[in-house]
């Protein structure tokens, strides 16, 4: 009983995180459209850029990539080449799930781990523009890959749990 | 060198397996530093650098116009414009489909969009003036590989972005391409009219209304051309252009249409986050594997293997474009092009091959292979769109295939069909 509740509330996490992570990027995408499109139109009337735009819409940017990112494992909506698993099902397909979790686990603890030690180096260098140390750039890798272990781990311990559920 | 052959024998054989690709492509990058002295924060720094620059903005802009434009419920007026001009010939509406598809590529950037938006409309359309309706489904699907050649193009911002070759430029290479894709696709529907069956129908626009519907339409024909005209007049660079664009979407939507409403704004904006946080982790991943290939210098490998057989930069071209080509029968073309682009147009580009050429030609390879089976997405998407069995519509595929070859053979032969548009923009 306690684990059905643990893994109910894993899921709600997971759901959660969703929102807060696709609102945030929403956010994001509407300003750096606004940023740049207002940078041009200053440029054309007034003849004068504002120097950070650029500066701003790439830290954005990084994060709707790297935490944004993550989002595509929550629903499983990654590029994947599916030719050879969609021909194969029951537990051959199972044991395929568990091995691209694992991998995926590799992957996100690399990017986070050694994702920090990289951050930390941004400390040493700032954007020029809106004086603010690359830390909070390089920091998006990192995070992200947090998110994209989180999601996984859900995804793994659900797909333990439906088979017990089934049995 | 073993080690290196072992990561890329690896990363196939997991991708194949179904990996999702960015996993793949950071696992082999992990498995390389392991095999060999470099740190593990290689990883998360070329990850990142991946995707580091200002002109990438372009994608999510270039993505959101597209979604803005599809929700204005623009189709129907498009269609009409397409009446205008090729209505009135025997088989209107199959040249409709194509010349719509050509306009339609004016406002989108990606391909299977533009079956389902098109499909909708004119598959029953075409059904009740008397067409097969897998006739009809397969038209709208063929055509549709126009849609990411017309600026906006994402994916040649990506090609841009993963070979440092400047993306006004390549934006402005694949139009020439993809406009000649849409009449040989019109000159097939002419050629095979009696062996393909079609019906005698004959669309026109009656005279009162032509005012009516270029009125209706012709604001939103401007898109693309203050895009083209903005990069080739150097008024704007792409990524500018592309935020722009953003704007102008919004202003024909809101101002002019008034046909969007805050829910599809809203939902524009998080299909945009979704499709750009895709298209940016597989160039980040990208990152990786382009970090690998330079510690292993296989770009310059391969160009010395094949400078020992042979100097012909036509063979060089050939087994280019063949590989994409055979990449795209079964890969997303982003994927396609990120494994390939960045070893392949150093090699041609040593050869003397301009990268705007080969890149155009590479894109138009990689959009062929969205319509050749049995993996072909935009068959795919026409079947489901146009209700109609895939096999169906198999028996009227060939002719439309062979005239897309023959565009790229053309790119290829023929190289100021590409270069032109970028030399007159100060590209090249």
């Amino acid at each position: 009983m306690f684990t059905i509740k643990l893994i109910k509330n894993l899921e709600k996490i997971a759901d959660l995180l969703n929102k807060i992570i696709t609102n945030i990027t929403v956010i994001a995408v509407a300003i750096m459209s606004i940023i740049v499109f207002v940078q041009v139109v200053l440029r054309y009337i007034f003849g004068t850029g504002l120097g950070w735009v650029e500066e701003v819409s790439i830290l954005l940017m990084m994060w709707i990539a790297f935490v944004g990112g993550s989002l595509l494992f929550y629903d499983k909506s990654n590029i994947s080449i599916t030719i050879l698993i969609d021909k194969i099902q029951g537990t051959p397909k199972k044991i395929m799930s568990i091995l691209f979790c694992i991998l995926t686990f590799i992957f996100s603890y690399v990017l986070s781990r050694y994702g920090m030690d990289y951050a930390w180096i941004g400390l040493v260098f700032r954007f020029g523009g809106i004086n603010i140390s690359r830390f909070w750039s390089f920091v998006s890798v990192p995070i992200g890959a947090v998110f994209i272990f989180y999601f996984t781990m859900v995804d793994l311990i659900k797909l333990f749990y439906n088979e017990g559920e089934e049995n | 060198m073993i080690a290196t052959v072992i990561v890329f024998i690896f990363l196939l054989l997991i991708m194949l397996l179904g990996v999702p690709v960015v996993v793949s492509l950071g696992i082999t990058g992990i498995l390389f530093v392991l095999l060999s002295n470099y740190s593990l924060q290689s990883i998360p720094s070329a990850y990142y650098e991946g995707i580091n620059s200002f002109v990438q903005l372009a994608v999510p802009f270039f993505v959101l116009t597209g979604e803005l434009m599809s929700r204005a419920k623009l189709t129907e007026k498009l269609v009409d414009f397409a009446k205008l001009f090729v209505g009135r010939f025997r088989g209107g509406l199959a040249y409709i489909n194509i010349f719509a598809s050509m306009l339609f590529a004016g406002l989108t950037g990606a391909g299977v969009s533009d079956v389902s938006a098109l499909g909708t409309i004119l598959i029953p359309a075409m059904e009740k003036e008397g067409y097969d309706r897998s006739y009809a489904a397969l038209i709208t699907a063929v055509s549709s590989i126009i849609g990411p050649t017309i600026p906006p193009s994402i994916i040649a911002v990506i090609y841009g972005a993963v070979t440092g070759t400047s993306i006004g430029g390549m934006l402005m290479a694949i139009i020439v391409p993809g406009i000649l894709i849409g009449i040989f696709q019109m000159i097939t529907v002419k050629l095979y009219f009696n062996k393909h069956n079609l019906p005698d129908d004959r669309q026109f626009v009656e005279r009162k209304e032509i005012p009516v519907v270029i009125r209706k339409s012709i604001l939103a024909l401007f898109l693309p051309i203050i895009i083209i005209f903005g990069i080739l007049g150097g008024i704007f660079t792409p990524t500018e252009a592309a935020a722009v664009s953003v704007f102008y979407a919004l202003f024909l939507g809101l101002i002019i249409y008034k046909n969007l409403t805050s829910k599809d704004l809203y939902d524009s904006l998080i299909s945009t986050v979704k499709i750009s946080a895709s298209m940016y982790m597989l160039m980040a991943a990208g990152g990786i594997i382009t970090w690998v290939m330079a510690r292993t210098a296989i770009p310059t490998k391969l160009a010395n293997l094949i400078v020992s057989y042979t100097d012909n930069c036509l063979i060089v071209f050939f087994i280019g474009i063949g590989l994409a080509l055979f990449l795209g029968l079964f890969m997303d073309n982003g994927v396609a092009l990120i494994l390939i682009a960045p070893v392949l147009t150093p090699l041609v580009k040593s050869y003397g091959i301009p990268e705007f050429q080969f890149g155009a030609a590479m894109i138009v390879a990689l959009n062929i292979g969205l319509i050749t089976p049995p993996f072909g997405m935009c068959l795919f998407a026409a079947s489901s769109v146009g209700n109609v069995k895939y096999e169906s519509m198999l028996k009227y595929l060939w002719p439309f295939l062979i005239c897309s070859l023959l565009v790229l053979i053309l790119c290829v032969f023929v190289p100021e069909l590409t270069l032109f548009l970028p030399r007159l923009g100060g590209f090249m």
